[in-house]
């Protein structure tokens, strides 16, 4: 599984660069938008087949906090160590953190706020988080716990990274990831220039 | 946003009506693992026709590679020793 999802990232990447020209855009873009749908729609299928998490989750009603506060501190933290690293200042670093995986907002936000070129720095980071997200969710379900495979996916744990930890953990786990996308796609836009303005 | 809430809630609608055999739930398994291949090819697309995007990969890739590694890496590290304590507190 984890190859054959490298090879149709690489595949895609491949064929975009050489092949497929821009007037396709709006083909891909259905494309992306109809395979989304159906396969949040299976995800949808799996939970309803379990009706009993929806029980379950008043018993752990502590993850659906801890999940999200912990991914945006393990965020922030490492976005401030980068920072450091590279010796840009507090505010963009954290700003660019607080993006959640959700390359196209964060991105936006802060080619209008800063400039292009920290615009770009945000949708990369991104691209590149749901990326790490993609290759390390089936060993963060092996080798650490199903839980922890919600951390890199931040804000994408809603949607596009939703069928992939669906895959790998089970019917509970998808529905905290589910209302953990949906709390860290609220505070996007709210954070990215909160922590920009400070 | 919107579509993708309509398309969960009416997936669980139908998961919670009708009765799946093993069959079916395998069916809707294999359904999955396509959308998931077909969903990553589309998304490669869209990064490699993005030629700006790639003629900048190498001044800024370096830095924002380094940003997602280190907030991907401190979220999976606090949420699973987070979960870890919840875990053992759970069980015991």
């Amino acid at each position: 599984m984890t190859l054959s999802i490298i090879i149709s990232v690489l595949t895609g990447i491949l064929g975009g660069y050489f092949f497929i020209t821009e007037s396709f855009t709006p083909y891909i873009d259905i494309l992306i938008d109809s395979a989304l749908y159906f396969l949040i729609f299976c995800v949808g299928v799996d939970i309803g087949l379990n009706k009993h998490i929806f029980k379950d989750l008043k018993k752990h009603s502590l993850i659906i906090l801890v999940v999200p506060t912990s991914i945006i501190a393990g965020s922030l933290v490492g976005g401030l160590l980068t920072g450091y690293i590279f010796d840009m200042p507090k505010n963009l670093s954290l700003s660019i953190s607080s993006g959640f995986g959700w390359y196209s907002l964060s991105g936006i936000i802060l080619t209008q706020l800063d400039s292009a070129e920290v615009g770009t720095i945000a949708f990369l980071t991104n691209v590149f988080r749901e990326l790490i997200t993609v290759v390390s969710i089936p060993f963060i379900a092996k080798y650490l716990n199903d839980y922890t495979t919600i951390a890199p996916a931040g804000a994408t744990s809603m949607d596009s990274t939703l069928p992939i930890i669906s895959k790998y953990t089970n019917p509970e786990t998808v529905v905290i990831a589910f209302i953990n996308g949906i709390l860290l796609s609220g505070l996007v836009p709210i954070l990215v220039p909160f922590f920009y303005s400070i | 946003m919107q579509n993708i809430l309509i398309s969960l809630i009416l997936g669980i609608l139908i998961g919670c009506t009708f009765k799946f055999s093993d069959k079916m739930k395998k069916i809707n398994g294999s359904f999955q693992y396509a959308g998931i291949t077909l969903l990553l090819f589309a998304i490669g697309v869209t990064i490699g026709m993005n030629r700006s995007l790639l003629s900048n990969l190498k001044e800024i890739g370096g830095i924002s590679l380094v940003f997602a590694i280190l907030t991907s890496l401190f979220s999976v590290i606090l949420v699973f020793f987070m979960s870890r304590i919840i875990i053992k507190r759970r069980n015991s």
